[in-house]
């Protein structure tokens, strides 16, 4: 891929330095277009679809059937005036968004999106994506406490206290995963469920995904663990103090790391980019039609990058769904709810795993 | 033990028939009015803005008896000035205004009306940017023969 | 010295849940006094919505009164004008005929739905459950509508008037309301799926709130609040008014006092206000008005006991003249069972046209002064479940 690249850099009569420089940026700025695209479309999608869900229409002035809705919202959002109270921290209150949004950017450059596009492919890949997502709670503590604002103050320490309890079950939960797969390599977990829809993970590790399916609503706090940001009781929790385009930025890190927490669910438990069938759908079907390799590797890879957006977007659907319906629990019940049941699940699901992976292995 | 199992399946079963319900919902049709390409149905006996009817021939309806400014909740909301023609010997009425902001719309005026000269008609857009032009006058309030007789013909169906 | 120690260390938070919150139910200040996240002080500071209700009373004539009661609470306003329509023609001695009070009721019970069917919705949005807000949303617009048809209005009524109501019923208005109390209990139905046995729901509402008998029948809370609590105090039942012993209806008890025997008693409520309501349009004296009006035209006696002609046919003994109605000297009480609680309506009359004194007794007055008791030692998270399900709405509070 560099030397098409480079060739085509020096049709253009640029020298070699700049092919060599760019190189390594373009998978980022790849990446951060795919954020906002993303981002852009779910917002829409959760209104529209929780609007459907309670009989009404969500968004349908602006654009056609209400698609430029974010955009509407994004540039008033940016056209906002930036408040700060006298006494607010005004070093950590700028900050504070940054460090909740930055990390998220970074995982999405972990993930693996199809067979080769994926940014940072290195061999402690899963490891890495959880230690990232544990930062962005750093960030909203740090809003919490420095928007000089006693809601906010128990917003931030809300979610810090359930940040930390539900990350124990996640890891324990996705330990078993890397068990299973023998690797923490994100791209070896994916090969190691080739081979159709039963040798996915989810199978062997059915209770893992259920608890890996929870913790993560918890890690982004969703309904029903918002009590960060419940707005009956807190009015909006630790981004009461934000407006303008740090509030836009809370909102992007909330929305970004919930698509990526599917992408993640569905690589670690659902096979990925890969199909349920044995095969590709394009082999399957056009094997004898198309000749040209180099046409049916483009269109193996637009079909991995189609099951792996078909297979979180099924995820996020559910996710919305539950936002539906369900109320929100009280923080010492959400603390009682981890410690007391996820985490002796997770426990469970590890002892499973590892007795069906040695049972495997041993034939 | 066997108490938190059950607990937790009858917890997983009830959630999953709170979901199905909402779901049932997905599928309905949705039940807004888009306002303001659609206007809403309104029955015969909605209360909107005060209106005075003219008789056939031209002449106001209203004889000058102010009734309406006794039974109105709101004080100094109607305010009418008569004059006693020295021909006639008749009531002429030259000021019949009504500040239409701070009506409540309650209706008590149309209904002790002896000549059945001030209705209800159904405008309710009524918002405006400035509250002085929301005081209207006779001439504002004053509608003309023809759809004066077709909402006396409507206050008349309703009656019966 | 050791004060300044103690001072220091002491981790008490003072908190305002402000006159704007998205939760409130109103403008309703609370001043709370936490530790950490234990409440152990609340103290609620109302007036913010006060409009003056009784004090208007006494400068404007009976007739000129009446459109301004619906909106002492706006959620029930039939309730409000009931009560004062009792007060008035108790000290007048008017008769009120058969065919009124039944459209009363009828009237009164589908607006205890409504209201009920409101405070559903927000107790669920409290909770943080968004979705049934909007189902409620539609069943009451079905009834408003209803409203719309007879009054003309969707919220300010103005319909009764001192001996009787003031219009009939237009035309097929009783067959969509039967319509209507047939397909309500499915659409309730539904309701329960989503809340009644949902595990969130009941861990969040169980055992929180508790409120005894005997603090409550201290602070004077009636309704449903004290119905939860097991003490059976329906005054449709004990001080009959209007027909309700014609109409054949259980009060809903509960026994264990806390949030979510209240969310139960209300539900329960909402069930048998549509059996009542059946009950009422096919006993209704007269029929449908296209019926009455026919068989008024065929019988045409004049007997006073005649179902058609008769005294109980009509809507209002005789038409009162605004203008110079007035009521004996005086004083009289009347309380209804609204939705909420007891209203009582004291008026004194003084033989002009104008009331001497009207005093309004509401029962939301009386749930606003419990909630400092029922909060104690609770965590921060059980205030807006627990003040969502005691029905708090603060134009009753402030009048």
């Amino acid at each position: 891929m560099y030397d098409l690249y480079a060739k085509i850099l020096n049709i253009l009569r640029l020298p070699e330095i700049i092919a060599q420089l760019t190189w390594a940026v373009i998978p980022f700025a790849c990446i951060a277009a795919l954020m906002v695209f993303v981002v852009i479309f779910l917002v829409l999608m959760e209104r529209k679809f929780l609007a459907w869900l309670t009989v009404r229409k969500g968004p349908n002035r602006v654009g056609p059937n209400g698609f430029l809705q974010t955009f509407a919202d994004a540039i008033k959002l940016l056209f906002k005036e930036d408040i700060m109270s006298e006494e607010t921290n005004k070093l950590l209150f700028t900050i504070a968004p940054v460090i909740a949004f930055a990390p998220v950017m970074i995982i999405y450059g972990l993930m693996p999106f199809t067979e080769h596009l994926i940014a940072i492919n290195i061999a402690v890949g899963l490891f890495l994506v959880f230690a990232l997502s544990s930062l962005t709670t750093v960030g909203i503590v740090l809003a919490g406490w420095s928007s000089n604002n006693k809601y906010s103050l128990l917003g931030g320490m809300r979610s810090a206290a359930q940040a930390i309890s539900y990350e124990i079950p996640l890891v324990i939960a996705v330990l078993s995963i890397a068990v299973i797969a023998g690797s923490l390599n994100l791209k070896e977990i994916v090969t190691a469920q080739s081979g159709g829809l039963f040798s996915w993970n989810i199978f062997p590790a059915f209770i893992g995904f259920i608890v890996l399916f929870i913790c993560s609503i918890a890690e982004v706090n969703r309904v029903p663990f918002d009590l960060p940001e419940a707005e009956s009781e807190l009015v909006s929790g630790y981004n009461t103090e934000y407006s303008g385009m740090k509030f836009a930025l809370f909102f992007l890190a909330e929305y970004a790391a919930l698509f990526i927490m599917s992408v993640l669910i569905s690589t670690l438990f659902l096979g990925g980019y890969l199909p349920p069938f044995n095969d590709y759908l394009s082999i399957i079907l056009l094997d004898n039609i198309i000749k040209n390799q180099a046409i049916m590797d483009i269109l193996i890879h637009l079909e991995q990058g189609f099951w792996l957006v078909a297979k979180t977007y099924t995820l996020l659907f559910l996710i919305i769904w539950i936002r539906g319906t369900l109320p929100r629990l009280r923080a010492d019940q959400l603390m009682g709810f981890s410690w007391k049941f996820l985490l002796p699940l997770a426990f469970i699901n590890l002892i499973l795993t590892s007795i069906i992976k040695l049972a495997i292995q041993g034939y | 033990m066997k108490n938190a199992v059950n607990k937790t399946i009858s917890g997983i079963i009830e959630i999953a028939r709170g979901m199905a319900t909402i779901m049932k919902h997905f599928f309905r049709p949705s039940i807004t009015l888009e306002y303001p390409e659609k206007k809403p149905d309104l029955p015969p006996r909605f209360r909107g803005r005060l209106a005075l009817l003219t008789n056939s021939d031209g002449t106001d309806a209203c004889i000058g008896c102010k009734s309406c400014v006794k039974v109105c909740p709101c004080v100094d909301l109607i305010q009418i000035e008569t004059s006693k023609d020295p021909e006639t010997k008749k009531i002429v009425v030259e000021q019949f205004t009504i500040d239409i902001g701070r009506c409540i719309f309650c209706g008590n005026c149309t209904e002790i009306c002896p000549k059945n000269a001030i209705v209800s008609t159904d405008e309710f857009e009524l918002a405006d940017y400035s509250r002085e032009s929301l005081v209207f006058d006779k001439k504002a309030l004053t509608l003309d023969p023809e759809k004066s007789q077709r909402l006396r013909d409507k206050k008349e169906k309703e009656v019966k | 010295m050791n004060k300044l120690i103690e001072n220091s260390i002491k981790k008490d938070m003072l908190i305002n849940v402000g006159p704007q919150h998205p939760s409130t139910h109103g403008v309703l200040r609370l001043i709370l006094t936490l530790e950490g996240e234990i409440i152990k002080d609340t103290k609620p500071v109302i007036g913010y919505l006060h409009r003056g209700k009784e004090k208007l009373a006494e400068s404007r004539t009976y007739f000129q009164y009446l459109p301004m009661v619906d909106r002492v609470d706006y959620l029930s306003g039939f309730f409000y004008q009931a009560a004062l329509c009792y007060a008035a023609e108790s000290i007048g001695e008017i008769k009120v005929p058969k065919r009124a009070e039944y459209i009363r009721l009828i009237t009164m019970e589908f607006n205890r739905i409504a209201s009920h069917l409101l405070w559903l919705g927000s107790f669920l949005l409290d909770l943080g459950a968004t979705s049934p807000l909007f189902y409620v949303f539609r069943e009451r617009e079905k009834i408003i509508t209803l409203f719309e048809e007879l009054t003309g209005q969707r919220m300010m009524y103005n319909f009764y008037t001192y001996g009787g109501v003031k219009k009939d019923f237009p035309e097929g208005w009783i067959a969509k309301a039967i319509d209507l109390c047939k397909e309500m209990p499915k659409l309730f139905d539904e309701y329960e799926a989503i809340i009644t046995k949902n595990p969130i729901v009941l861990e969040r509402t169980q055992k929180t709130g508790i409120l005894s008998k005997e603090l409550g029948l201290n602070y004077g809370i009636t309704g449903p609040n004290i119905r939860a609590s097991g003490v059976n105090l329906d005054l449709r039942k004990s001080n009959t008014y209007s027909v309700y012993n014609e109409t054949d209806f259980k009060t809903c008890l509960a026994q264990s006092g806390d949030s979510y025997a209240r969310y139960i008693v209300r539900v329960q409520e909402m069930r048998e206000s549509l059996k009542i309501v059946e009950q009422a349009l096919k006993q209704i004296p007269g029929g449908t008005p296209e019926k009455l009006k026919v068989k008024k035209v065929n019988c045409n006696c004049n007997r006073e006991e005649c179902e058609y002609c008769g005294f109980d046919s009509k809507l209002a003994e005789k038409k009162i003249n605004p203008m110079t109605f007035k009521l004996p000297i005086g004083e009289a009480t009347a309380m209804i069972e609204s939705a909420r609680g007891i209203i009582a309506c004291y008026l004194v009359s003084d033989g002009t046209a104008k009331p001497y004194r009207i005093k309004w007794r509401t029962p939301s007055f009386s749930a606003v002064q419990i909630l400092p008791e029922l909060i104690k030692n609770s965590p921060y998270s059980d205030l807006m479940p627990i003040f969502g399900s005691l029905d708090v709405v603060l134009p009753e509070v402030d009048r």
